[in-house]
């Protein structure tokens, strides 16, 4: 069988604006004082409309307090600022004074306290993206990279210096790249990747500036700025910070309002509208919205502040596609105790130990010379409707769509922030679909996905959680058994391909044996306990159950339970 | 709306006896278009001043022209039989903006997309291979702002000017208000809901129980053997709703158990009549050649059978009459098996 590869030769691409004078990120940063003034007086007047009076207002600053008082003693950070305590203690006692009526203007001290609260939190999520830092990494990374890649999986080739690996031979990309460059100068880009690892971050920022498009804005996570080099960096590259320990009304809108107004600036934007990083192994099925509301809400402000030529806003999906997730071992842990309950007894082996840090992480994935794709979605404007490569929308029958029809009524653009909100579970329906049709099937899911289910259907009675405990025995699948489940896989698999439902790795369609062969090398590659493994008896034995249920998840959802 | 405009914005897509009615009760608060297709029925009805024996208020504007509707209009209420409404849509959509709302009036499920024939033993349907009403224009149309219009709405005794009850089901608060402005008058109450699907799904189920409404009152049966069927019956519809994503809440209010009784209690309903003469011994063919309209129930109650077969559900009632449609099981020996019934809990649906 001929071997179709999907893949794209990156290397092709330049920077589609050379000269960072052009680059909205560039633009916001010059004024970055100015810009976090207009993100705390935005986010006063959010608050203001939302909460209507002043003892409304005082209620959400005395909920914040108490918040922010519990998120201090209980799960402190090294790199919380040392004055916070001092800070809220002074709006506890600014609060205390307004409650007994000691204070003559109540309202305007109210607001002052509000404004303080809300510039701190501005300040705190901002980011700081420098030229030269930005300029430094764009020239190092891929030598980094490369280097890292080399040397780490030399240690498998007793070569040190070898230089055997190129990036583009483990990093593969796939999807409208063309398109998606020639919608950098029409509007503002937004990327939504999948989240299954600590290092997507690192690999997607690195992808998406390979194919050429300009520095972007994303939300990092505080934790992440616990390293300080990394911290330091993170900054500079255009993150900004985002503490998902502070859950408190006043932070939470602050943050949307950063979102929505660099959005609304045309800062090319990326960030994971799952959240968190999926613990099942599965692609996500819902999305938390409050992020993504922000980017209805910018291309409502824009298509309001100029009805005819509004800044347009293009969502690009992303999936990344990998044979293995490091963290795999935590993250099904975490999903199966949340979810199982009582029902989830752990294994007796050894506490798991997170491998949190980013770098380690990008090493030992290198480490395995696995190979991994990124897979670039359809860009659609906010309403799913596709774009043209002049940033056209055009509807299911090709017609064209002016986009600002949409938040109109009887002719009038008008607010209604319901409505956005039907809109923004829309969007997320539209970029949940794409993940699927972006998905690529590698060998070693498919492998996990058919063994799990035999195994499964072997077990018709057994719940999720006693399936993951059966004996070795009933864990034995024949190798027979194996090829007549991914012949069949494969049939389906391929009739999906066609009709545009999902993508295949160039492997899927080499013989079974050599998928299984390229399979049983990839998954679960890093861990000490292998998922699934051939015996000499030539017959498949899972000896991580979890695992093998993690990476079994990453293809569950397409229907393809029923076709074995 | 503003009822002062000069002409109308609000327009009736379909020109059948619930579009009239609904024509007529829009034109309480402004003018309103009526669209029909054809020209000899728009002359017809333009010179009688009546349509299926309603008489027209003169705010009501009869026209065939879309293009014109739809330039000048933003509020639209398509109500065309399920048979064409995928059609009729497809053939709307050119003419159609994102800034348009659509709250349709059909109670029907679309399944066009699949294929599905009563003698196959095994008739199988997927949620998927059913579309409701919203989901076809969904599915055909830019339009997002759009919802469903359903209550026990008999034409006849709107005609008539008796106070009756609807809900406009949407998603959008937006468009449930632009409706209500429309519709509400003291003649016409309206609720609202977000369970579009619910709201669908029970105007249409509720077609299943008034043809065998009309079979028991074929029969000579009265209002004991009348409200089993009702209660009974809406727990076969809740179950299949279940299927289609619907809120159980949505069966127990005025377009859910409000329409199922409405339509079983008349004997004006074209289901109840299709049911009626199945008893008196004709022939389905005979029954639907001797009627002007389409009775949605036949199709519906074919669908719920497929959907059942497919998920497991267990909806007797159904089942029998669609054995009494399609299978020539005599309607006295239907009841008779599902009397032989045991161990049946009333109310299940509450306990879900």
């Amino acid at each position: 069988m001929p071997e179709k590869s999907i893949y794209i030769d990156v290397q092709q691409f330049d920077p589609v604006l050379p000269d960072h004078v052009d680059w909205p990120l560039y633009q916001m940063s010059l004024n970055r004082e100015q810009f976090i003034s207009e993100v705390a007086e935005a986010t006063l007047l959010e608050l203001k409309k939302s909460k209507r009076n002043n003892s409304r207002i005082r209620d959400i600053i005395a909920k914040t307090y108490y918040l922010e008082k519990i998120r201090m003693k209980s799960d402190p950070y090294k790199i919380d600022p040392e004055d916070e305590k001092p800070f809220w203690k002074k709006v506890k006692s600014k609060l205390t004074e307004v409650s007994i009526g000691n204070i003559d203007n109540e309202d305007e001290e109210i607001h002052q306290v509000l404004k303080s609260i809300v510039k701190r939190y501005s300040n705190e999520i901002a980011g700081n993206f420098k030229i030269s830092t930005f300029r430094f990494a764009q020239r190092m990374t891929p030598l980094i990279l490369r280097r890292v890649l080399n040397s780490a999986s030399a240690k498998y080739l007793k070569k040190f210096y070898a230089n055997k690996y190129h990036l583009s031979d483990v990093l593969h990309f796939t999807g409208p790249i063309n398109k998606i460059r020639s919608l950098v100068d029409k509007g503002t880009l937004v990327f939504v990747p999948t989240h299954f690892s600590n290092m997507d971050s690192i690999l997607v920022g690195w992808a998406i500036e390979s194919i050429g498009i300009p520095p972007l804005i994303y939300g990092a996570g505080l934790n992440l700025f616990n390293s300080r080099i990394m911290g330091y960096y993170m900054g500079r590259l255009g993150a900004y910070t985002l503490d998902r320990r502070k859950k408190n009304p006043i932070y939470l809108e602050t943050l949307k309002t950063y979102s929505r107004l660099s959005v609304e600036k045309g800062c090319h934007y990326l960030f994971y509208p799952g959240g968190t990083r999926a613990r099942s192994g599965a692609l996500e099925t819902r999305f938390k919205l409050g992020l993504l509301g922000t980017i209805t809400d910018a291309q409502y402000e824009n298509c309001l502040k100029n009805e005819e030529a509004y800044k347009k806003i293009f969502i690009v999906p992303v999936v990344i596609n990998y044979h293995f997730v490091l963290e795999a071992k935590q993250l099904i842990e975490q999903h199966l105790k949340k979810t199982g309950e009582e029902k989830y007894l752990k294994n007796d082996e050894a506490d798991i130990k997170g491998v949190n840090n980013v770098m380690s992480l990008v090493w030992k994935f290198f480490s395995t010379s696995s190979e991994m794709a990124i897979s670039f979605g359809k860009p659609m404007d906010i309403f799913g409707n596709d774009v043209d490569e002049e940033g056209n929308s055009t509807d299911k029958h090709g017609q064209q769509v002016k986009i600002h029809d949409y938040f109109k009524l009887n002719g009038k653009i008008v607010e209604d922030q319901q409505r956005n909100q039907i809109f923004t579970g829309l969007l997320a329906d539209h970029i949940l679909k794409e993940y699927r049709k972006s998905t690529i099937v590698f060998s070693s899911q498919l492998l996990a996905f058919a063994a799990f289910q035999i195994i499964k259907s072997n077990n018709k009675r057994l719940d999720i959680y006693e399936l993951l405990r059966l004996p070795e025995d009933d864990r034995t699948i024949s190798y027979d058994l194996m090829t007549n489940a991914l012949y069949k896989l494969i049939q389906h698999l391929k009739a999906m391909n066609e009709s545009g439902q999902i993508l295949l790795d160039p492997q899927i369609h080499k013989s079974i044996d050599q998928l299984i062969e390229h399979g049983l090398k990839n998954l679960g590659v890093y861990h000490n306990v292998k998922p699934l493994i051939l015996t000499e008896e030539n017959e498949f034995v899972s000896n991580n159950m979890n695992l093998l249920y993690f990476y079994h998840n990453r293809l569950s959802g397409f229907g393809l339970e029923t076709v074995i | 709306m503003k009822p002062s405009s000069k002409h109308p914005t609000v327009a009736v897509l379909g020109a059948g006896s619930f579009g009239t009615a609904v024509a007529n009760l829009i034109s309480d608060n402004c003018r309103v278009y009526l669209y029909t297709r054809s020209p000899e029925k728009k002359e017809q009805i333009s010179s009688t001043g009546f349509n299926y024996g309603q008489k027209l208020n003169e705010r009501v504007i009869v026209s065939n022209d879309l293009e014109m509707i739809t330039e000048q209009c933003k509020l639209l209420f398509p109500v065309i039989p399920s048979a064409n409404f995928r059609d009729f849509i497809k053939r709307l959509c050119p003419l159609l903006k994102p800034d348009h709302i659509l709250i349709h009036g059909t109670k029907g499920f679309d399944i066009s997309k699949a294929k599905v024939d009563t003698d196959d033993n095994d008739l199988l349907l997927s949620r998927k291979d059913v579309a409701t009403m919203s989901e076809v224009i969904q599915e055909e149309t830019n339009v997002l702002q759009i919802g469903a219009l359903a209550g026990p709405n008999l034409s006849s005794e709107i005609a008539q000017g008796q106070p009756t009850a609807a809900v406009i089901a949407s998603p959008f608060k937006s468009v449930i208000r632009e409706g209500t402005k429309v519709l509400k008058s003291r003649r016409f109450m309206i609720l609202s809901s977000h369970d579009m699907t619910g709201i669908e799904t029970a105007g249409v189920l509720k077609n299943i129980m008034a043809i065998g409404a009309g079979i028991l009152h074929g029969m000579g049966m009265g209002n004991n053997t009348r409200a089993m069927l009702i209660s009974r019956g809406l727990t076969e519809m809740i179950r299949i709703g279940d299927v289609m994503g619907s809120d159980t809440n949505s069966f127990l209010g005025v377009a859910g158990i409000g329409d199922l009784i409405a339509t079983c209690s008349s004997n004006l309903s074209r289901n109840f009549t299709v049911g009626y003469w199945l008893a008196k011994g004709k022939e389905l063919p005979d029954i639907l050649n001797d009627m002007n309209e389409v009775a949605e129930g036949i199709k519906t109650v074919m669908i719920s059978k497929a959907l059942a077969n497919q998920y497991k559900i267990h909806i007797p009632i159904t089942d029998k009459i669609f054995q009494i449609l399609f299978k020539e099981l005599p309607a006295a020996k239907a009841i008779n098996q599902l009397m032989d019934y045991r161990d049946l809990i009333d109310a299940d649906f509450m306990e879900q």
